[in-house]
């Protein structure tokens, strides 16, 4: 029987020093543990299990696990009570002689926390959804035990090896930390190796197409981008360059001037087929882009300029100023990084640019409330369905999901797949080989 | 556009004064605006920002329409042809999209109240106009003589770095910002007489830059402002939360980040937040950080307001206010920032932002940066109830004085 007089400490080990430790105590372990032994004492005992793990990529940062597991703090202060907190981020509570009218508030509340997730939103609360169960373990200890076990079964009863970053109740974080977190000095010897080396083998591209009637394809432009986690093993092996939004909000400056640079040596005249990059506003005002404009000349057709949503409400006034700039000579603009919550928030078209870029996350049709699905359906009457893409599409689900919704333009790494396919059933006459301009 | 590396005698000014001498036989159809890009504050000068603004007078000189004189501190002059000044109002509009919305950097310009642009008839101002480019000169002179001169300050700046950054972030950490912690009170009106509701708490950025980062152009980077921001806020949490003994009393506003919110700093703030001061705080979140990530900031959201904070969007302008809907976004108020040169811009523009405002529920509407009565005279026109700014300090101040002199009145009888 164990008494909890605090709430589970939750310090933040420091990632740079703490060093990997292999443990066989883990959470699961000593939770299965106090599962177990429960079988002798159920008396009063009840639990609610939250299965963070199963929410969208959005939800799984380490922030919402400790604000989550703080709701607990008055309960585990007042009540015999336990919280853990697992390897994956899921919250198993475990009481004794808990009153409802005090449970049933913290888990509502922590039901909240999470309602922009369709899974979490769609759960009623009282233990039969699939973001929190409930038991009660006088009346079912065997429904309790056998949930437990499937929790912590996933990890087996094999050794979990506690790194810094997963032990203590720190969830992983949605893409595994690799490395150091980036901080001002990293970052400043980040910019001074960007801008000296070498781009080849850096630079990534992908595919818009256009889906029409009949089925067939017809390519939008091809995005051109600097592969992250290449550049990050080349300049900064062992830091984390996106662990740190802001400070990798100033790095992309140095790489929109690499990559102009870079892109600035193409034939415009020659290329068949648009292109797009993502670039800074600011940078569009700087000299760096005056060389590029040079070299595409009158080929302003065949570029798209991509800006972030993040960047372009950082100085509307900017945008607004550069997006005319553009426009007047020819380039397409294009507005990056919305997802369904973003539409609920704001009116896109506000931005008049060209074209829209929605993201969804994997397994599309089950993350999207049916609001979210309205609400995409309503700016595709507004907008129009030619300027919508719908990107990181990477199944041929996300594209039925996608035209369900009227929509008819899609990236993602599927889309270069159905487009190589294509190239290679068609030869060279249709879509062309992926690399080649 | 030649801003160094010229003689100062022959540089833009002489050029200027020698132009208008010569139009003294075409003053008629002549007009001529002078906008002042140096009473931007220093660090809201970015060159490839001033460049851009040049250039939107490309079309009109190449065309001969129009002739521009850009400063050696960075103002330009511009004297045109009657019939481009649609053109020369577009351009202008322009120019003050990419001045006009920086949310992260307080102040715009050096002094309130000041207008971004001065505009003259030639044929009517011919004389002060004439007096105007010999000032001009002559302090153009003075400063090639080695005189203290307004020559660009983002010339003599130099850009935040991330080296830099590092170095402040750690000053901060030992840094006593107790001086540095200002207060304004955010106030109703009846008439003229000011009611205080909350004041906000906030580290002056001009004061920081001046102690730890002087001649540091902040607008270099916003990206690494705004992770020194973030620092701040920390900093700013530890001082409240020891606060103990020193009287905060009343409702109190802090600027924080999303991010502030979800670290546990804050939780650790909130733990530490005396009694009397639960429910009484609100958090002011910049646009900026709310879209940067929603998700984050309704997690934020529905977290902090649980625990009794109330949530207020700040720094919005006339153009960014179309973007947000206070409701939806879940905010208990939002904070417009007063410009006033919104009144140059036509009758059609301030009725457009009246409209706007208006449909925004006045009630939860802060107007700040009041400078002057206009402002004020606009928030009632548009059905704003909360105003903050120098003007209803001033007006603060006078009830004060008002107050403690029918208190003495009543004593003596």
């Amino acid at each position: 029987m164990l008494k909890a007089k605090k709430p589970i400490s939750m310090v933040e080990p420091d990632p740079v020093t703490a060093p990997e430790r292999r443990e066989t105590v883990t959470q699961e372990s000593i939770l299965l543990d106090h599962a177990r032994r429960l079988e002798d004492s159920r008396d009063g005992r009840c639990a609610v299990a939250f299965r963070l793990s199963g929410l969208r990529e959005h939800y799984r940062e380490p922030y919402h696990i400790r604000i989550a597991a703080r709701a607990f703090d008055a309960i585990l202060q007042r009540h015999d009570a336990r919280l853990y907190v697992l390897s994956e981020g899921d919250i198993v509570f475990i009481g004794r002689d808990i009153p409802g009218n005090e449970l049933d508030p913290v888990v509502f509340k922590v039901r909240s926390l999470f309602r922009g997730d369709p899974m979490a939103s769609s759960d009623d609360g009282l233990g039969g959804g699939k973001f929190i169960k409930r038991f009660d373990i006088e009346r079912d200890y065997g429904a309790f035990l056998g949930h437990i076990k499937e929790l912590v079964g996933a990890r087996g009863g094999r050794e979990v090896p506690v790194s810094a970053a997963a032990s203590s109740a720190q969830a992983p974080h949605k893409r595994l930390p690799r490395g150091r977190p980036l901080d001002p000095e990293l970052l400043d010897a980040l910019c001074v190796a960007t801008g000296n080396i070498g781009f080849h083998g850096l630079i990534d591209e992908q595919y818009a197409i256009r889906i029409s009637v009949g089925g067939d394809g017809e390519v939008l432009f091809r995005e051109q981008y600097v592969a992250i986690d290449r550049l990050g093993d080349r300049v900064a092996p062992g830091v984390d360059i996106l662990s740190d939004k802001w400070l990798f909000q100033h790095l992309t400056e140095t790489l929109d001037h690499r990559l102009l640079s870079h892109l600035g040596q193409e034939n415009f005249e020659e290329m068949e087929r648009a292109i797009s990059i993502n670039l800074n506003v600011a940078s569009v005002l700087r000299s760096p882009f005056r060389a590029f404009d040079k070299a595409v000349g009158r080929n302003a057709g065949k570029v798209v300029i991509e800006f972030q949503q993040m960047n372009v409400f950082a100085d509307v006034g900017a945008y607004m100023y550069v997006r005319d700039w553009l426009r007047a000579r020819g380039y397409r603009v294009l507005i990056d990084g919305l997802n369904p919550l973003s539409l609920q928030f704001f009116d896109p078209a506000l931005l008049a640019a060209d074209y829209y870029k929605i993201y969804w996350g994997e397994g599309a049709a089950a993350r999207v409330t049916a609001r979210q699905s309205q609400q995409i359906r309503d700016l595709v009457s507004g907008i129009g369905r030619d300027r919508i893409i719908m990107a990181r599409i990477d199944s041929q689900a996300g594209i039925e999901f996608g035209l369900g919704l009227g929509l008819v333009m899609f990236q993602g790494r599927y889309i270069d797949r159905l487009v190589d396919e294509m190239a290679e059933s068609m030869g060279t006459a249709g879509f062309g080989n992926r690399k080649g301009l | 556009m030649p801003i160094s590396g010229k003689p100062k005698t022959t540089g833009q000014e002489g050029l200027l004064l020698d132009y208008i001498q010569r139009l003294e036989q075409h003053k008629k159809g002549r007009h001529a605006v002078h906008i002042h890009l140096s009473r931007l504050k220093p660090f809201n000068r970015r060159d490839h920002h001033i460049r851009a603004a040049t250039s939107t007078f490309d079309g009109m000189v190449r065309s001969l329409n129009g002739q521009i004189f850009v400063l050696d501190n960075t103002d330009i002059i511009v004297i045109y042809k009657a019939g481009v000044q649609g053109e020369v109002d577009q351009a202008i509009r322009k120019i003050r999209f990419l001045f006009g919305d920086d949310p992260l950097l307080a102040e715009n310009m050096e002094d309130e109240g000041v207008r971004f642009c001065t505009w003259y008839k030639v044929d009517t101002q011919y004389e002060e106009l004439v007096r105007l480019a010999r000032t001009l000169v002559d302090r153009a002179k003075r400063g090639s003589e080695g005189a203290p001169v307004a020559t660009p300050a983002a010339e003599r700046e130099r850009p935040l770095t991330p080296k830099m950054l590092g170095r402040v972030e750690g000053a901060l950490a030992r840094a006593d910002l107790d001086n540095m912690l200002r207060r304004q009170y955010v106030c109703t009106l009846r008439g003229n007489v000011p009611e205080a509701l909350f004041s906000e708490l906030f580290i002056s950025i001009g004061d920081l830059r001046e102690t730890l980062l002087p001649r540091v152009n902040l607008a270099s980077s916003p990206w690494l402002f705004h992770h020194l921001t973030e620092t701040l806020d920390k900093r700013v949490l530890a001082m409240l939360a020891k606060t103990g003994e020193r009287t905060i009393t009343g409702e109190i506003s802090l600027n924080l980040n999303v991010g502030t919110l979800l670290s546990p700093e804050f939780l650790h703030f909130d733990d530490n937040v005396i009694a009397s001061m639960r429910g009484n705080i609100i958090i002011e979140l910049q646009k900026v950080d709310v879209f940067a990530d929603l998700d984050a900031y309704l997690f934020a959201r529905e977290f902090v307001r649980e625990r009794k904070y109330r949530i207020c969007i700040d720094g919005l302008t006339y153009l960014t206010l179309p973007f947000v809907d206070r409701e939806r976004l879940g905010a208990d108020m939002i904070k417009l920032v007063w410009n006033p040169d919104i009144l140059d811009q036509g009758r059609d523009a301030i009725d457009d932002f009246r409209r706007m405002v208006k449909a925004q529920n006045g009630a939860n509407t802060v107007l700040c940066r009041c400078d002057n009565r206009d402002a004020v005279e606009f928030g009632q026109s548009a059905g704003i109830m909360m105003y903050q700014g120098r003007y209803i300090e001033k007006l603060i101040a006078e009830e004060n004085r008002k107050r403690s002199i029918r208190k003495r009145k009543t004593m003596v009888q």
